[in-house]
Order: C-alpha cells, then structure tokens, then sequence
C-alpha cells in the first residue's frame, strides 16, 4: 500500500523525524509522540522477496512472515527502533528473532497483561508504560506532562476523525486506507490531508467483517465490487485502532492505561464471551445484513474464537461467511466467487 | 536394543492409580481440577484437589493414535486444523457422544475447576476458555508475562505474585475450605525434592552409553508433570535411579551400540515414539538429552528463603523454558549439548505449538555456528497424525545422519 501515492518506508523517511515502529494496535502511539518521535505500524508490503522463510517456518502466518520481510528488507534511515507489544505467540517470537537478528536499534518488548478486569493488572501497565516511557525518551526527548497531553489529545483527535467517516456509504478499501494512513503518516498531516478527502460513495449491503490484520487492500476491494459495505468491523486495522478515546482529564499515563484495558478486546486477550456479545452488538447497531470473518492464515487465536461467535450468530439467524486469506496473499477467484455468493445469499 | 526399563512396569501400575483416582473423585467426595502442563500445581496438591492434564492425556491420544478421530469431532464444530492438536483432540473427546471415541481412558475425569498458567503459549488460555464454557467450570488464569531478557522485571513478579493470592482466593471458593499456608510450604518443599530427583535422573544419560534416552524420559516424565509435590514422585525416581545405575555399572546403553548422541527440542511426535526410536537406534543414535523434559528439572521454588510464598512462586513459574527468549533457549540448548556431550540437535518443528517450534531456524543456525556441529529440523504435529509426511522426515533424518558418520569418519 501507498502512502499518497508514496512507497511507505519513502514516506516515513520524508518525515525526517526519528521514527519508531510498532506491531500491533495495543502500542500507545501517544507514548511515541510525546517523545518527540514518529510512530508508524509495520505494514508488509505486497512485493519484494521472502526472506522470512529462513527464520519461520511455512506454518507462520502471513502478518508475521510479512513484518519480518519488511525489517530485512532496507529501512527507512530515520527508523530508531521497534515496540513489540505482546499479543500472540506469533509475535512474541518474532519479536525475538528481530532482537537477536539485530534488525533495528532499540528493541523494546512491551508485554500487556492478558485479563484486564483486575486492579493488578492495571498497576502493572502503568508501570510498564512508564518504562517504555524512559526508554523512547532515551531515543527522542524526554516526555513531558505537557508532552503527554499534547500526545494525547493528538492521537484523539486521529481517532475522531476516522470515526467520523461515513461508513454506510463509502467503499471499504478507501476507509481502510485512511485508517492504515493514519497509522504511518505524520498525525497533523493525517488530519489535514482527511479534513475534505472526497469519499467515494458506494450502496452495497451492509455488513460487519471480523477478523485480523488485513492490509492487502485488494481485499476490501473485492467488497465494494461485490456490493457489500463494511459499515463496522472487528478487525487490526479498523475499530480495534480507532475505538476509545483517551480521558484527558486523567493523568496521563493512567488515562492511556484505561483506554489499553477499555478498547476493543483482541482474541489474544483473556474475555470469556466479551467477543460475542461485542460483535452481535455491533451487528443490531449497524443493520448489518451479515458477518464476514476475514482472516489472515495460521492466526489460532482467532480460530479458537470463530466457533463461537459462529454458533452466537447462527442462533440469531445472522448469516456469515468464513474467508481465510491464503500465505501467497491476494484474493483469488474463488474467494472472489463465495463473497459474491454471500451477497446474493443476503437479504435487500 | 537393550531391554525396556523394568521400572516402566511400575509407573504403569503408578499411573494407572492416579488415573482410578481421578475417575473415581466423586465418588470419594474429592475435586478434580484441569490444570496446564506448567501450571502451579502443588496449590491443588496442599488443597487435597486431583490434579488432571489434559495435555498428557494429549500425548495418550497421539502416542495411541487416536488423534485425528478425536481432533475430527472438534473440527466438525468449526475449530480449524491450525489450532493445536492437544487442544482439538481434547474439545473434540469432550464434544464426541460416542463413549467408545473419547480417548484411550474414555475420557478425562470432568473438573471441577480450570487452572490455566500461560507460561507455556497463549493457546491454553484460549483452550481452557472454551472447555470452561462447553463444561460451565470456573477458570482461572494465570498470567506470567515473557521474560524475553533477564533479569525478571520487579513489577512482572509483583504482578505475578498478585496472581497467585488470587489463585488462593479462587480455590477457596471452588472448595469452600481455607489453603492450609504451612501445608502449601510442605508441598512446595516436597515439588523441589521431585524436581531435584527428576534433574538427577536425567542426568544419569551424560554417561556413555546412556542408560536411557529421550524417549524413556518422554515416558517417565508423567509423574513429575502430574504428580509433582507428593512424595510418591521421589520415590518412584528413587527407583528408576537404581535401575539407571544398574545399568551404568555394567556398562549397558539404552542403544546397544552408542556410536551418535543426540539432543532432541520440542514436544515428542507422540504417535511416531516408536518408529522414530527404532530409526535412532538402528543407526547407533540414541537421543540422550532434550529439552522439553528438561523443563520439569529446573523449576525451584524458593518458598523458604522468600519473604513472601507467592513471589517464590512468581519467581519460579514465570521464567520457565517456553516463557523466554530464544537467545536464553538456545542457552539452555548449548548447556545441554554440552553436559550430556552430543553431537547434533534434532529439532521438531511442531505445527501445533509455535512458541516452542519457531525460533528453532536461529537455534539450529547459530548452535552451527558455536560448536560447529550439524542439526536437522523435521517437520510434524505432536498429536495429530494426519499431518505426517513419512518420505519428507525420513529423507532429512538420513541425510542428517550420513552427515554424522561423515563428521566421525
């Protein structure tokens, strides 16, 4: 995926400020801002060489294989490092492999609790933030509480803007290349450059996709040529990026420690039937005439949730369908063919 | 081959009981509880609960062959065939109505309650997640986070630590009695004698010829995984032991003629023990060391010299072999290598546990690169057989080993 219209490492560097990469949504972007520094998501590119299979096995999926081939491969000159918040196992490992290999300056593992219903827990994550705090201002500058804020009320106002995009009417691969935009862009740049994008309006039927990180963007664009509308989702790039503000009235540290515990909870986490219930939830709110699960191969965690947020859908006679996106990437034909059968299966 | 291991009767008369125990809980007004392989186990044992693992009863499904049947029945409901085969075969023995294909005992013993310590991979957490709502048992999670460098961050042990006195907190409540504090301290007492017994026992393979390998160990290993914190454990070591030295004294290997020895990584391929045992044996290999049962030697709890019981447990439950970074497993792996003197690693590389299997590129590369010895990698699935390509494993194993009689040549 292009930056406007720019490869994306030749963006970050453009950005000529110390950048800092991140594989997950759990990072706290606002922690990377206030430390004078740019935060930017890996996203694999579609093109180039696999040199992951040298260090994963074929069994690893795609985002993984994808991020490691986007860390060998030549990196922006301003990268100063990566943040590797702990989600699966995948990425935990991956995580190592990139420190031993040596891949980029500061390595810096921030590993989240699991449950997040408990008071420990939260201590835990304060006192986690605060030191991945002391490391990136080791990187940039020190952060200030005025830093802090500034950060804060930035990275809601990122929020807020993807939020306030029509979804029931614009076309799923340009939504989801703005919340990938915002993401690796500069944040001010994000806001300007989105204030008075014209959003192409589609009228395809309503519904939610629920799955991982997708950033092949030929995949949402198999929805809009389909005629279907991702009109709200449980996906990495989507809400799981852009739901729950910041309080900005808390202290810093401990309002971004509450938004890490209140935001969309991922399959990786500790949440008994929260997925079920958040996602039928999601279904009654939009009017959506179905689910799409939309996965990357390989990824357990949400294959251990599937049956069950199937079986919770099954009972309300919500129709859905399962995709799963092959390693060599892209949409194929049939794929193309069973979205499109989808469609047609739903209700006008 | 020599003879299999008199003392292997022993452990099936020893295993065999813990089993009827298990089964027959209820009717003994006892509670049985679900716990994970690298869970904190002697709390269940302090509270007279039975402690059942469902991932040795995973490894009874694969080494049986049972686990393609039984991972059917979960897949059937919608669990896909990359999730883990310890974790299909069990929710597919719990979803099969068929009492004749619940598994080789017809079944695990039902809990009454779910342990789940993550220091082992994210996938028990999502596991015991399902069979607490398939079966409406309470759960509790345990979550250590990894220690990717060390040392131990102090907030990660007080964190922990805040974990266990919930573990306290919840078991109360399940068994509607108080922890006996001083009955915890005994038990923990008694878990590092086993442990130190079961170190000793591996040990015993650094002898050339080994007494035993790789896969007795696999074997032996139950009751330190399930038993761990009674006294029965060392017991049973002691006996093993005597036979081990028995047959040290009189010079007798487990591979009649030792010419190659090897250290294994990961889970066993449960359902191909045997035949991957005769393949060793028949070209003089024996399988020495390895480091999964190696994982049940190390983990001392030092609940005496701690202030405080729950930070010992912190402390040693957290750092454990799954639960850290590659460069410390391959540490561990260069320990190994060197303490039992081998001459190659033989790593499988297991579709259905990740944190184990990948990183294993780098430990194979760089064990290369620092000791100048050879490593193969083969590819396969602890439980499910399914997933087994006899020809493709076979024609690395023998490449492998002619590179072992070109580097002793």
């Amino acid at each position: 995926m292009e930056i406007r219209g720019m490869d994306m490492k030749k963006y970050i560097e453009g950005i000529g400020k110390p950048a800092i990469a991140y594989m997950c949504t759990y990072m706290p972007e606002e922690l990377v801002l206030a430390s004078s520094l740019h935060p930017v998501r890996i996203i694999p590119e579609e093109k180039g060489t696999d040199r992951s299979s040298a260090f994963l096995q074929a069994y690893v999926c795609p985002v993984g294989k994808g991020m490691l081939n986007w860390g060998m491969d030549s990196l922006p000159r301003n990268l100063k490092g990566v943040v590797v918040p702990h989600s699966c196992d995948t990425i935990q490992k991956l995580s190592d492999i990139w420190r031993i290999n040596h891949i980029s300056g500061l390595h810096y593992d921030l590993v989240l609790p699991v449950d997040f219903t408990k008071q420990y827990a939260k201590d835990y994550t304060m006192k986690i933030l605060e030191k991945l705090l002391e490391a990136l201002g080791d990187v940039g500058k020190a952060a200030t509480d005025e830093s802090l804020r500034q950060a804060i009320s930035l990275m809601n106002k990122v929020r807020q803007r993807i939020r306030s995009l029509n979804r029931k009417t614009m076309g799923a691969r340009q939504f989801f290349e703005i919340s990938i935009s915002a993401m690796v862009m500069d944040k001010e740049e994000f806001l300007d450059y989105t204030e008075d994008i014209p959003l192409l309006e589609t009228q395809g039927k309503p519904v939610i996709a629920v799955g991982n990180m997708m950033y092949d963007m030929d995949v949402f664009e198999m929805f809009d040529n389909v005629g279907l509308n991702i009109v709200d989702d449980d996906i990495c790039p989507g809400t799981r990026y852009f739901e729950e503000d910041v309080d900005e009235d808390l202290p810093p540290l401990e309002a971004i420690a509450t938004r890490i515990m209140k935001r969309p909870i991922c399959p990786t986490k500790h949440a008994h039937t929260y997925r079920e219930d958040y996602i039928l939830g999601k279904v009654r709110k939009s009017s959506a005439r179905g689910v799409v699960f939309l996965y990357q191969k390989f990824c357990e965690p949400h294959l251990f949730d599937y049956p069950h947020i199937k079986d919770a859908l099954d009972k309300e006679n919500i129709p859905s369908l399962f995709i799963e996106i092959e390693p060599s990437g892209g949409v194929s034909q049939q794929t193309y063919t069973r979205l499109e059968a989808f469609n047609e299966m739903l209700e006008n | 081959m020599a003879e299999r291991l008199k003392t292997a009767k022993r452990l099936k008369q020893y295993m065999t009981e813990y089993y009827i125990d298990a089964k027959t809980a209820r009717s003994n007004n006892k509670k049985v509880g679900w716990i994970t392989s690298g869970g904190p186990v002697e709390f269940l044992i302090a509270m007279d609960i039975i402690p059942v693992y469902p991932e040795n009863h995973g490894a009874m499904v694969g080494a049986t062959h049972q686990g393609g049947m039984l991972c059917e029945f979960a897949e059937r409901r919608g669990f896909s065939r990359d999730v883990c085969s310890y974790a299909r075969s069990d929710i597919g023995g719990l979803l099969s109505d068929d009492p004749s294909k619940k598994g080789p005992i017809g079944g695990l013993p039902l809990p009454d309650m779910l342990v789940c310590c993550n220091n082992i991979c994210g996938t028990v957490m999502k596991w015991y997640e399902t069979v607490s709502r398939y079966l409406d048992v309470p759960l509790y999670i345990i979550d250590t986070p990894v220690i990717h460098q060390f040392p131990i961050p102090d907030e990660v042990v007080d964190y922990v630590a805040e974990q266990f006195k919930g573990y306290v907190k919840f078991l109360e409540e399940v068994m509607g009695t108080r922890l006996d504090m001083d009955r915890l301290m005994e038990v923990s007492i008694i878990a590092n004698e086993n442990v130190e017994i079961w170190n000793r026992v591996l040990r015993k393979c650094a002898k050339k010829p080994a007494p035993m390998t790789a896969f007795d160990a696999f074997t032996h290993m139950a009751p330190i995984v399930t038993l761990r914190g009674t006294k029965g454990v060392t017991e049973y070591y002691e006996a093993l032991i005597e036979e081990l030295d028995e047959r040290i004294e009189k010079g007798m290997g487990a591979v009649d003629n030792e010419r190659f020895r090897l250290l294994w990584d990961n889970i066993p391929v449960w359902h191909k023990m045997r035949a991957l045992s005769n393949y060793f044996a028949e070209r003089d290999a024996a399988l020495v060391a390895d480091t999964y049962t190696n994982a049940w030697a190390t983990t001392n709890i030092n609940a005496e010299e701690e202030d405080d019981i729950f930070r010992a447990y912190a402390k040693a439950y957290t750092p454990i072999y799954l639960n850290i970074g590659i460069d410390s497993m391959l540490d561990t792996v260069e320990r190994l290598a060197s303490i039992f003197n081998v001459d190659g690693l033989v790593l499988h590389s297991n579709r259905s546990c990740k944190p184990y299997s990948i990183g294993q590129y780098d430990i194979a590369r760089r064990y290369h690169e620092d000791t100048g010895k050879p490593s193969v990698i083969i590819e396969g699935d602890m439980t499910d057989e399914r997933t087994w390509s006899e020809a493709q494993v076979m024609t690395r194993l023998d490449a492998f080993m002619e590179m072992l009689e070109a580097n002793q040549a």
